[in-house]
């Protein structure tokens, strides 16, 4: 193949990845309308907006309600694989502050970890950690990080969030005292699909694309992430990133 | 009372937001297509939670309207979408959106509290 024959072959293929992205977009588009009309419906006969209701009817308007969430969370999964599944995607790098990122999906998870009885504790380093990474990227990494750490803990165990720099890399490390992952599945944690068996017995509904997004979004700044875990004690991650990324 | 206009064409989600921002104590107009948006304009709403896709035109358009409007130029605009790539939210913000929510991850009642904070 010549190089304008190559070139022709890669400008054809940035334009499938396109169309795909926009087709995924369109498509999450009219999943999530569905999903919020559900949400909202059964959100306002919980307050009560239609009028009062039994104990019996907020049972099972509570389940549907958290049944449509997780609905919510799997399409946010599907968008978020949809663009960021191609190393060639590019990414807008700018210098953050990650104790201020930090602190926002923080803020985020308040309510979450609110009612799940699982409080948040961010041990906060001395000085400021600057860094170069898409926050936008980051932020959905760190994104299913809290939300497994919260899903898969147990009322009234804390998640621990740390955030450290040496001279090569910046680490974010979000600790769990919850379910953990058996031995055995933990070489397949950032495979696509991978659900570990006590995850699925726990939370039933879940894509498995989480972790492996999480895993490319890391690569893709030039870092990685860790897991450390044991069955029934917990689980660690840790986001390395190195201290200059260009 | 905060007069606070919902640009939504989706019929079903729109009389939800409304029954909700009444019930709330706000003084609710609404738009479904640029021409209702254009008339809702010229009567000075405070706060505008603005839907992206909408027939023959799209939320951008209107943003930037609203934006060089002399009376809506500084209000608070949410901009209020199931779309929610990174893209989109940047296109948002430069074009001077005070926010961008993404629907689905909200209830009403959030959205309410956020508007209120505005």
């Amino acid at each position: 193949m010549n190089p304008e024959e190559l070139l022709q072959k890669i400008e054809k293929l940035e334009q499938e990845n396109q169309n795909k992205r926009e087709v995924m977009s369109l498509v999450a588009h009219e999943l999530r309308t569905s999903l919020t009309a559900q949400k909202w419906m059964l959100s306002m006969f919980l307050d009560s907006d239609f009028g009062p209701i039994t104990d019996e009817q907020k049972n099972a308007l509570t389940q549907g309600f958290s049944q449509n969430e997780h609905l919510i969370e799997i399409v946010t999964d599907l968008i978020n694989f949809s663009q960021n599944d191609d190393m060639h995607i590019s990414y807008n790098i700018v210098e953050a502050n990650l104790v201020s990122v930090v602190d926002a999906i923080i803020a985020e998870f308040s309510s979450e970890s609110f009612k799940r009885g699982v409080p948040i504790l961010f041990t906060k380093p001395q000085k400021e950690i600057i860094a170069h990474i898409d926050i936008d990227k980051i932020k959905i990494l760190l994104e299913n990080l809290f939300s497994n750490a919260l899903k898969y803990s147990n009322k009234g165990e804390g998640v621990e969030v740390a955030l450290t720099q040496d001279t090569k890399n910046i680490n974010i490390i979000v600790r769990d005292h919850g379910i953990g992952i058996p031995e055995k599945e933990q070489e397949q944690l950032f495979g696509k699909f991978f659900r570990a068996t006590n995850a699925k017995e726990k939370e039933s509904v879940g894509s498995g694309l989480g972790l492996y997004t999480a895993y490319m979004i890391a690569k893709h700044h030039n870092g990685t992430l860790l897991c450390h875990s044991k069955e029934s004690i917990g689980t660690t991650f840790t986001l390395v990133l190195p201290s200059t990324v260009s | 009372m905060k007069k606070l206009l919902i640009v939504e064409d989706d019929t079903f989600l729109k009389n939800m937001e409304v029954t909700k921002f009444n019930k709330k104590g706000f003084d609710v107009t609404y738009a479904s297509s640029e021409e209702e948006f254009d008339t809702e304009l010229k009567k000075d709403p405070e706060c505008i939670l603005l839907d992206l896709m909408l027939p023959e035109t799209d939320g951008f358009t209107l943003l930037t309207k609203a934006r060089h409007n002399e009376a809506t130029k500084n209000i608070p605009i949410i901009v209020f979408s199931n779309l929610g790539t990174a893209a989109d939210i940047e296109k948002a913000k430069n074009l001077g959106a005070t926010d961008f929510m993404i629907k689905a991850q909200f209830t009403l009642d959030e959205i309410v509290e956020r508007v209120q904070e505005l």
